[in-house]
């Protein structure tokens, strides 16, 4: 069989419509906006949903672990650390869902090379030019011209999972402050495209910048009240930049976030903690904020992280980089509770005798959004989603 | 054979701050391109070119057992305030230095072999790092690698000082693959960061007391590194490492990313590694060979390159002929608005730089602040006296600039210099905007973001 003929195989296959069924909505639904929350650093899974009931858990964490009686219990095997507590409101209302050991195979203990592969949804041998949105964008078409938008990202550091080589992607790391001191960025020729990538890259730049800030700016978001208290943190302020930019009718299918300082190989009773608790607070107040604005049925908030981290706790009261670990996906169409099953704690269902199996492939979460979520499809998210979104 | 004179400037604007001085120019100018490259490299200097700060050893690096939890606070708030003039020293030393080769070079193994003040809190550590990464700027890679391996800043950094036997913390043995030497995935296995995290055991810094082997944190067994196997200590994995051909690879793309283009000739890194490895990893030779590449030399590479916040900052300073007589500490936080904060990289892999230097974030910022320098430098260069003050708000958009310290005899002829030559000098491409000439004109030029 040669490429041709096993395409047209692989069209005609009727299994195929039944692995990857294609929704019968004619239109995606890029009204509906995915909020990204990125846990930059590695978040120390074991530490966040707290496998409270087994005595593996004490063993791998004798001095850095979550003390049984402070343990928020979600059930009776599993409870959050109690920094995240104020999440407890929407897992009582059944509108958090936890989706367990979260991973892929053969993982990738990099930083870098680890967020690249979230960011990109390959295998982790695998390579892609874009993020994982505009490789779906590319597949079921892109969000309607007049959207402010394609991504916009709340972070340092470049664009994520929403970066792509010539997507309308914004960049709003200085507020809205910022925007406004962009006015000489004047929209370029194409022309000047012409000459090499970086001022190709710049002209792009500059002409996105100037077709956001024309429709952000108008909307006096400093102004908007957000309609909830978020904490006074790099992260709050740009989970509350997020809910006003939506409370003002800024039109997007997709927002990052970032909070960072989870690699925490040394000290991690002091400098994790904090960390849980800011995350906890600011997705509350968005999450109330939403609801306020009557916007909590559009928006799905999904947290991401390079990796989890080590099994047992290193001799500098921290953790090395590891692999599976539990995520959050909250919203007003969230059916909440947990997904996935929490890997075992035993050394002997470790695969390389350090680290967890994963239960759960991360591009079930993507597949989630793209197809419970936005209601479209891309051949590259092969995982089945998680069935959270009523 | 005599180099043109836009080559001339290509090499100095990719080896420097922006643009150079008439005199530099004119120096260079008359020599052959091997010469002028040649010359470029003599101008890199082991030492820094202003006295070391004063702030020096005022501070004790620990604070002693005794000290009440107020006093701690206090100690804590002197170091903030010695980071921020650490800072503005480098600035100072960056805007006042013949050799921006120099500076370069120091920043480029900053990017590199990173540490963050965030992190060290010991602004006197990260000022030793400094010194470190000049000292060995364009001397010995084998030598720089064993030197910042046990250099204290790094060691805190990258927890190497809490590594012991019982429980290694793998941080820098992972990272001294990664990044430092291999390259992300090349050739090596988990299983090697693991049993090189076991070598590093016992190496400690001891505040104030310097590197020490702490005989009861090593692990003295039997370690299988890349391949071999023996007891090794932390000098045997980095002559192991030095011994792997992919090291120098890595170094030479890294070096080529960082001064020929975004796209490395993976035929000529691998003929420049070759030679590097050959003459012991001397760093000059390898430079010399990259500015000497067809790559580097081609026209069309020209303007390719996206200007680094740090460059961007501190070449437009420096061409309006600005010269701080104090400490510049407003350029700090232009540095973070713009992307890039110096001796604080964000993560162990340092700035991602080039298009990622460019976003819908950084770019208005970017123009706001080269509006204000060009309404700055056009004012100084144009007026016959200078104006009284700038205005608080002008003041911060520049850091703090003193328009006193400003050599205005030199900027003034920039100014006059005629239209099209002034183009030629400060931008590495046709102007887009057509303009009247006015060195203002030219910083709002999208071609001046580049280089």
């Amino acid at each position: 069989m040669n490429r041709r003929q096993f395409l047209a195989t692989v069209a005609l296959s009727p299994l195929l419509s039944v692995q990857f069924p294609r929704l019968a909505l004619a239109a995606a639904r890029w009204d509906r906006t995915l909020v990204l929350v990125e846990l930059d650093g590695g978040n120390d899974g074991l530490n966040t949903v707290v496998p409270y009931a087994d005595p593996l858990y004490a063993r791998l964490r004798p001095t850095i672990g979550v003390a049984r009686d402070r343990v928020v219990q979600l059930d009776e095997r599993l409870g959050l650390a109690p920094e995240l507590s104020p999440l407890m409101r929407l897992w009582n209302e059944r509108r958090l869902a936890i989706a367990l050991g979260v991973g892929y195979p053969a993982p990738n203990l990099s930083h870098f090379r680890g967020i690249e592969i979230w960011n990109q949804a390959t295998d982790s041998d695998k390579f892609a030019q874009s993020g994982w949105v505009p490789r779906l964008f590319a597949e079921a078409g892109a969000p309607p011209e007049e959207f402010t938008a394609d991504g916009i990202s709340i972070a340092r550091g470049g664009a994520g999972p929403l970066q792509s080589p010539d997507g309308r992607v914004v960049v709003l790391s200085n507020g809205t402050e910022g925007m406004e001191r962009g006015a000489q960025v004047v929209p370029m020729m194409a022309g000047a495209m012409a000459a090499n990538a970086a001022l190709a890259h710049l002209t792009a730049v500059q002409n996105n910048f100037h077709h956001a800030a024309g429709d952000i700016l108008q909307r006096r978001i400093a102004d908007v009240d957000a309609g909830a208290a978020f904490p006074e943190t790099d992260f709050g302020e740009a989970m509350s930049m997020a809910a006003r930019l939506l409370v003002a009718g800024v039109r997007t299918p997709v927002m990052r976030v970032a909070l960072r300082g989870f690699d925490t190989h040394s000290n991690q009773g002091a400098d994790l903690p904090p960390l849980h608790t800011d995350l906890a607070e600011s997705l509350d107040a968005f999450a109330r904020a939403m609801e306020r604005a009557g916007l909590w049925n559009d928006v799905l908030v999904m947290t991401y992280s390079e990796f989890g981290r080590r099994a047992a706790e290193n001799a500098s009261g921290g953790t090395d980089h590891g692999t599976a670990a539990p995520h959050f996906l909250l919203g007003g169409r969230v059916r909440g509770g947990f997904y996935g099953e929490y890997p075992s704690l035993a050394e002997r269902d470790f695969p390389d005798g350090r680290n967890f199996a994963h239960r759960l492939d991360f591009r079930s979460l993507y597949a989630t959004a793209a197809r419970e979520w936005w209601e479209v499809d891309a051949s590259f998210l092969t995982e089945p989603p998680l069935g959270c979104i009523a | 054979m005599k180099s043109t004179d836009a080559e001339v400037l290509h090499l100095m604007r990719r080896t420097g701050f922006g643009v150079p001085t008439m005199a530099e120019f004119d120096a260079f100018a008359a020599l052959a391109y091997d010469e002028a490259v040649a010359l470029r490299l003599d101008s890199i200097r082991p030492v820094a070119h202003l006295d070391d700060p004063e702030w020096l050893d005022t501070l004790p690096e620990r604070a002693p057992s005794n000290y009440s939890p107020e006093r701690r606070q206090q100690l804590q708030r002197e170091r903030r305030a010695q980071g921020r003039r650490l800072k503005a020293w480098w600035y100072s030393e960056m805007l006042h230095t013949p050799s921006p080769f120099t500076e370069r070079m120091v920043l480029f193994w900053h990017g590199h072999f990173t540490s963050s003040l965030q992190k060290v809190r010991v602004p006197e550590l990260m000022f030793a790092q400094n010194m470190l990464f000049r000292r060995h700027a364009t001397g010995n890679f084998a030598a720089l690698l064993r030197e910042v391996s046990k250099d204290p800043a790094m060691m805190v950094y990258l927890d190497t000082n809490s590594n012991t036997r019982t429980a290694p913390n793998e941080n820098y043995a992972r990272e001294l693959m990664e990044l430092f030497t291999l390259g992300e995935g090349q050739g090596y296995t988990e299983n090697d960061v693991v049993e090189a995290a076991r070598a590093l055991t016992g190496w400690r810094y001891l505040h104030g007391r310097g590197f020490r082997i702490s005989g009861g944190d090593r692990d003295i067994g039997q370690k299988t590194i890349l391949g071999r196997t023996g007891r090794f200590d932390g000098d045997d994995l980095i002559d192991i490492l030095l011994d792997q051909p992919r090291l120098a690879e890595h170094i030479t793309e890294r070096l080529w990313l960082e001064f020929v283009s975004a796209t490395p000739d993976m035929a000529e890194v691998r003929r420049l590694a070759a030679d590097f490895r050959e003459s012991g990893y001397e760093i000059r030779p390898l430079l010399h060979g990259l500015l000497m590449t067809a790559a580097f030399r081609d026209p069309a590479n020209r303007g390719t390159m996206v200007k680094s916040p740090t460059d961007l900052i501190v070449g437009t300073l420096r061409l309006v002929r600005y010269r701080p007589t104090e400490e510049p500490m407003g350029l700090a936080n232009i540095g973070r608005t713009l992307g890039q904060e110096l001796f604080e990289p964000p993560n162990v892999k340092g700035w991602p730089g080039g298009l990622a230097w460019i976003d819908t974030s950084l770019l208005p910022e970017r123009y706001s602040f080269l509006t204000t320098v060009a309404q700055v430098g056009d004012a100084l260069g144009m007026m016959a006296a200078p104006p009284p003050r700038l205005d608080s708000q002008a003041r911060r958009a520049v850091g703090g600039m003193q328009l006193a310290d400003v050599d205005r005899e030199d900027l003034q002829a920039l100014v006059h210099t005629p239209p099209a030559q002034l183009a030629e000098l400060v931008l590495p491409l046709p102007p887009s905007g057509g303009g009247d000439g006015v060195l203002g004109a030219r910083f709002l030029d999208p071609a001046f973001q580049l280089k």
